[in-house]
């Protein structure tokens, strides 16, 4: 009979997907604690404590837009890192349209007098960060370029571990950890910085292991000459990070990444839900370019290939995993399945329940590291907020879908409040 | 005008040239630049060099000052696409070979104010030279640059206090201007560096201001030690496989004779042949056990080709039970070698657990216990070896958690378990490895409750949920009867009796767990410091460093599982079977740590080693003799010939009470009862018979004349007489029937007799029975 033969079909295709929660959600696991799964892997992402005479030179790129409000502190912070002023290049890339944060750049520039702190003003499209950052490339003399976002707090002797670092060990690229801060101002910031916090701790180290590395947006520092040679960042991309990532795979340059909790660069969350999705729209969208790009085809190895092929494609995996849990909800009362196959259908949840779990570990590490103190409340708003996240995140993935079939491609961009700076509490 | 000079003379700072318009030779208007006084010339012959235009204030050329090319667009091209890779064009090639020229133009003094460009000079010039900083309108395209001499490099724009280092088409670069600094800010070699010291200077302030930046806790605590007395691995080997092959044989040997068969070996058998017909058993099945006990029975019996592959279904099960009781031994050698490093220990071990005539009895029989212990040795060896890698932690809980559906009762030593996997991760782990191990316990733990829920049985029939539309069994019923079981049936002081027979156990299973437990807490007294009534004391000796050590570990292990054999509730002799491992453990880790403090004395460390070889013939020669007498029975014989009695004097449509091992091979074609005959489809355990409703009012209309024959044994007698209240119905057959054949089993020390009653129908009319109160449920221990 047909019927049962679709009965049949459906029945496999819903087993199938089944299955690959499963696998994603255990691989998922098994990213998050990788750091965790071994002794050695303790040293993977250790900082030097002694520093080496500072030799190197800094250019360092801070695009901005509309960052009236921060970027005054965002360059002193900059300028006030421990390093000599002489081996540094502060370059502010601004926008003509822009007279706001250009005035505040001015004026800070003004105030510190100091001939290293430059600003460029571009006028011509695209009007977006890497389009910004390959001009900043052109004019830059350092050794290194890194860039720092508006509302970025780097650690002040972050410039003298990047520069012992790429001494001691003669690497390319130092990705040091970023760290959104703010915990608790909000009800998805309990996840979204357990993201992170597992992201740079964990996750990338595998993916430096595997040799694909998707970086950050910021605090990434590469030798200038490479990225000469890389031809900068890709002005069309709404992830230039992630591409740059891939395409210094493909060169094989030699990765470092450094999270020492005390090191790492702060930011802060999206403020509100509506700026998160935007963020997450303008990354997954990002992916998405990249992902038919097809650059990430030549890597080498089958593994780089399908783990790069996963990562570009998770968000919209984990959006179909999410829209799928009330289908199961709903299956799992309608249709009888026999009692073994029904058991298998559980095995997600206690996958999703290990993740939250485990998530409730990190937020305990990670309060201890900053030093932070643990409420009980905070713990049981963090587990009610597991699934609510997922669906905001698939909600950004769908946008994502639908701006790139719609075909625009403009630069949404996050709005920086300082939040974790403690200026204005969200 | 000097032009075209080979050699550019210094700029002084001071000199100023100037910016006014000046004639130039063709009288146009020139249009001076403004100048920054302070400038490091390069010796530049020639053209510039290609890096100049990348260039920031260091490159910025004074003036220049020759011929005037209004028209010039200059030389800065549009800067490539950022896909394009190639730096900014240099000059054009096309640039006169002249770098500068020093104008012999008089140079009227300046102060050394520099006024901003747009003070001065026509407006075309003032808006191309770029909007003051407030942000106006700026000429997007097509700003010429100064009009200048190419090569020289444009003269440097300041406006507002700022000098614009860099301008293209699309975009320029700026900073602030101050007179005093170097234009050049990033050091460039040149070729006089002096040895800069490697290390930063100030580390030592720094490091002595800076909070302490604590290093990730990677201490193991391993226990693996090295042999004192070397041993090639291969003496080794062959060693091991010789004590195995005794421990195979020591169970193996008479094996489908000896013991009789059990009541329980019989329920899990068909229980197990239930699972290869797609049921979870062939009775209602009530939660008693979790399945995968029997399902590991089950796909065994599927591997060797059929459950009758040894003769009766239960001897297949026996024959599974050699192998789960050789694997239990491995791994009990396996685990101790690597807890104390000793060979000598390790065999001790493994002597006591195989050879003891508990063992010899109790792991033959099919008991879910024999399983249970196996997964729990194979989790607590997976700890061991662990080294605190993520992937054996989370494999020890997932063979704890297949123990725990094996058998529940060994969520008993959940907490022991606990505390060894927090042993054997280090600090930086543990948060992360403790949760992961918890949860995957449970998580396994919970798919039985799942089963429940799946199959709507987990709230009793009673309770009337909305979704319960029929009678049935209940998990929560289950669990209720289980934890309110008394002695009735199974006391620990006759269980205690029965294991008297081996003394060496019954001492070592007191002695060794409480010598572990204090030797244990001594070596980690922080442990115990750590716990509010000790608190107060000493500081020194809470601080102290804690040694490696495994006592404290395998006594909790022990005294878990004493505990639950305590408790008060129903005890049967053979829940001593995960114990007799946990014992081998403690006894030889505890002797060995005895001997080696002699050993201190001698300091011979093959002392230690022949003293425990010693200590291993010892339990050798005891155990042979209660294990020679064990040999020697034929109990099962009975049972297998009152089978095959059935099989050829019986009618095959007869309604049959009999006990559970003899299930299988009645009702399935290929059994021992059946041969190449019909099955009996109305044989029935007498459990059943007495408890199950369907069995008893329905099929049998509480009338014990439709009962045909009854197969009783010993114990079965035992179990009639003292449940009146249930065997009702037998026993009332009993009474009308006439024995028909009786099997005695000889050479036991206790006798042991099988016996086949037939009911006399004495007349077409049923009598009636009178029926007291029922209940439902099966029995199982």
């Amino acid at each position: 009979m047909s019927l049962t033969f679709i009965n049949q079909f459906f029945l496999i295709l819903y087993l199938l997907v089944i299955a690959l929660m499963v696998f994603q959600a255990i691989f998922n696991i098994r990213l998050r604690l990788f750091i965790w799964e071994k002794p050695e892997h303790a040293w993977l992402s250790h900082a030097p404590t002694i520093y080496r005479d500072p030799c190197l030179s800094f250019t360092i790129l801070l695009p901005a837009r509309n960052e009236e409000d921060v970027f005054r502190e965002t360059i002193q912070k900059v300028y006030d890192l421990n390093y000599p002023i002489e081996l540094m290049q502060i370059i502010a890339i601004c926008r003509v349209d822009d007279p706001g944060t250009i005035a505040e750049a001015q004026a800070k520039i003004s105030e510190l007098g100091d001939q290293n702190v430059q600003l460029l003003i571009y006028n011509d499209y695209p009007i977006s960060k890497p389009h910004g950052l390959n001009l900043g490339l052109q004019v830059a003399r350092g050794d290194i370029v890194t860039i720092f976002d508006a509302e970025d707090e780097p650690h002040p002797d972050i410039l003298n571990i990047v520069n012992t670092t790429m001494l001691n060990e003669d690497v390319d690229v130092v990705q040091s950890g970023v760290q959104l801060m703010n915990h608790n101002t909000k009800w998805f910031c309990f996840l979204n910085v357990l993201e992170y916090f597992f992201w740079y701790k964990s996750s990338m180290h595998f993916f430096a292991r595997i040799g694909i590395t998707p970086l950050g947006g910021n605090t990434v520092f590469v030798r200038r000459e490479l990225m000469e040679q890389l031809g900068g960042w890709d002005e069309y991309c709404l992830t230039e990070d992630a591409d740059l990532g891939i395409r210094l795979s493909l060169a094989h340059a030699r990765m470092r990444i450094i999270y020492e909790d005390e090191y790492v660069t702060r930011e802060e969350t999206p403020y509100t839900i509506a700026q998160f999705i935007r963020q997450r729209t303008r990354w997954n969208q990002g992916f998405i370019q990249i992902l038919f790009k097809g650059e990430w085809l030549k890597l080498q190895k089958f593994s780089q290939r399908l783990l790069a092929f996963y990562v570009l494609i998770l968000p919209e995996v984990q959006a179909l995993f999410a829209l799928l849990v009330p289908v199961a909800i709903v299956m799992f009362f309608l249709v009888k399945f026999p009692v073994w196959l029904a058991m298998f259908t559980f095995f997600p949840l206690y996958c999703f329940v290990l993740g939250v779990c485990l998530d409730l570990a990190g937020l305990h590490e990670f309060l201890k590291v900053h030093k932070r103190k643990w409420r009980w409340r905070e713990a049981l708003i963090l587990v009610l907020a597991f699934f609510p996240y997922q669906w905001i995140l698939s909600m950004g993935a769908l946008r994502a879908l639908y701006r790139a079939m719609k075909g625009t491609s403009n630069w949404e961009k996050t709005v920086h409040i300082g939040q974790h700076r403690g200026r204005i509490t969200a | 005008m000097k032009q075209n000079s080979q050699e550019p003379e210094p700029q002084h700072p001071g000199d100023q040239q100037p910016w006014g318009p000046v004639a130039g030779p063709q009288g146009e208007p020139v249009w001076y630049p403004q100048q920054s006084p302070v400038m490091i010339q390069r010796k530049v012959v020639g053209q510039p060099n290609a890096n100049a235009p990348g260039g920031l204030a260091g490159n910025i050329q004074p003036g220049s000052y020759g011929q005037v090319r209004p028209n010039d667009m200059g030389p800065y091209s549009a800067p490539p696409g950022a896909s394009n890779g190639s730096p900014v064009q240099p000059y054009p090639p096309s640039a006169p070979p002249a770098p500068f020229i020093q104008s012999a133009m008089p140079m009227p003094p300046q102060g050394q104010a520099v006024q901003p460009v747009g003070t001065n000079g026509a407006d075309w010039r003032r808006n191309s030279a770029g909007a003051a900083p407030g942000g106006s309108a700026f000429i997007a395209q097509g700003v010429s640059p100064q009009a200048t001499n190419i090569q020289s490099g444009p003269p440097p724009q300041i406006y507002n206090g700022n000098i614009i280092l860099f301008r293209s088409p699309n975009f320029f670069l700026s900073t602030v201007y101050r007179p005093g600094q170097r234009q050049d800010p990033i050091r460039k070699p040149t070729g006089h560096t002096v040895m800069t010291p490697k290390v930063n200077p100030q580390q030592v302030n720094r490091v002595a201001i800076s909070e302490t930046l604590l290093m990730p806790n990677v201490t193991l605590h391993t226990t693996k030690q090295t042999r004192a007395i070397p041993l090639p691995a291969w003496l080794e080997a062959i060693i091991v496989f010789l004590s195995l092959a005794v421990t195979f044989v020591a169970h193996a040997y008479n094996l489908f004779n000896f013991p009789r068969y059990e009541l329980d070996e019989g329920t899990y058998m068909s229980n197990a042949w239930a699972i290869t017909q797609g049921l979870i058993s062939p009775y209602p099945y009530g939660y008693g056990h979790s399945p995968l006990g029997w399902m590991q029975i089950a796909a065994w019996t599927q591997l060797t080709g059929g459950i009758f592959a040894f003769g009766n279904a239960l001897n297949s099960g026996r024959v599974l039970m050699v192998f789960y009781a050789v694997g239990c031994a491995l791994l009990v050698y396996l685990i101790m070698r690597r807890l104390s490093g000793s060979l000598g220990a390790a065999l001790l071990a493994l002597v006591l657990f195989s050879l003891s005539p508990l063992s010899i009895t109790y792991q033959r029989e099919i008991y879910l216990d024999n399983i249970a212990t196996f997964w729990l040795l194979l989790s607590i060896y997976l700890l061991v070896i662990s080294n605190s890698r993520l992937l054996y932690i989370v494999m020890a809980a997932i063979a704890f958690g297949i123990c725990f559906l094996s058998k529940e009762v060994f969520l008993v030593v959940l907490p022991a378990m606990i505390y060894a996997a927090w042993l054997h991760s280090t600090k930086f782990q543990r948060k992360f490895t403790i949760v992961a191990f918890i949860y995957i316990v449970l998580a396994i733990c919970s798919t039985f409750v799942l089963l429940a829920i799946l199959k709507d049985e987990l709230f009793p029939y009673s309770w009337h949920l909305p979704w319960d539309t029929h009678n049935h069994l209940s998990m929560w019923d289950t669990f209720l009867q289980q934890a309110q079981r008394g002695q009735k049936y199974g006391s620990f002081i006759n269980s205690w009796l029965v294991w008297s027979h081996d003394t060496v156990f019954v001492i070592s299973s007191v002695a060794a767990p409480l010598f572990n437990l204090a030797y244990g807490l001594w070596n980690r007294k922080h442990l115990l410091f750590s716990l509010p009534p000790f608190k107060f004391l000493n500081r020194r000796l809470r601080n102290a460093t804690p040694v490696p050590d495994r006592h404290l570990m395998l006594s909790l292990l022990a005294i878990c599982f004493w505990l639950l054999l305590v408790r008060g509730g129903q005890v049967y002799p053979f829940y001593v079977i995960p114990l007799i491992a946990l014992i081998a453990l403690n006894a030889a880790i505890a002797l060995n740590t005895i001997l080696g403090w002699v050993v201190k004395l001698v300091r011979f460390d093959v002392v230690r080693a022949t003293l425990l070889v010693v200590a291993i013939a010892t339990i050798i020669a005891y155990d042979i003799p209660s294990a020679e007498i064990l040999f020697n029975q034929d109990p099962a014989l009975a049972q297998q010939q009152a089978l095959v009695w059935v099989r050829t004097h019986v009618p095959h449509n007869a309604f049959i009470v009999i006990n559970s091992y003899m299930y299988v091979d009645l009702r399935v074609p290929g059994g021992q009862g059946v041969g190449n005959g019909a099955p009996f489809p109305h044989a029935e355990v007498y459990w059943n018979v007495a408890t199950d409703p369907e069995l008893y009012s329905q099929t049998l209309g509480n009338n014990c004349d439709r009962i045909d024959y009854i197969v009783i044994d010993s114990e079965m007698g035992t179990d009639i007489k003292t449940n009146e209240d249930h065997m009702w119905l037998i026993s009332a057959a009993l009474t009308l029937s006439v024995k028909r054949a009786e099997f005695i089993s000889g050479g036991s020390t206790d006798s042991f007799d099988v016996q086949v009653w037939q009911v006399i129908h004495k007349n077409p009319v049923p009598r009636s029975c009178t029926a007291p109160v029922s209940s439902t449920g099966t029995m199982d221990r």
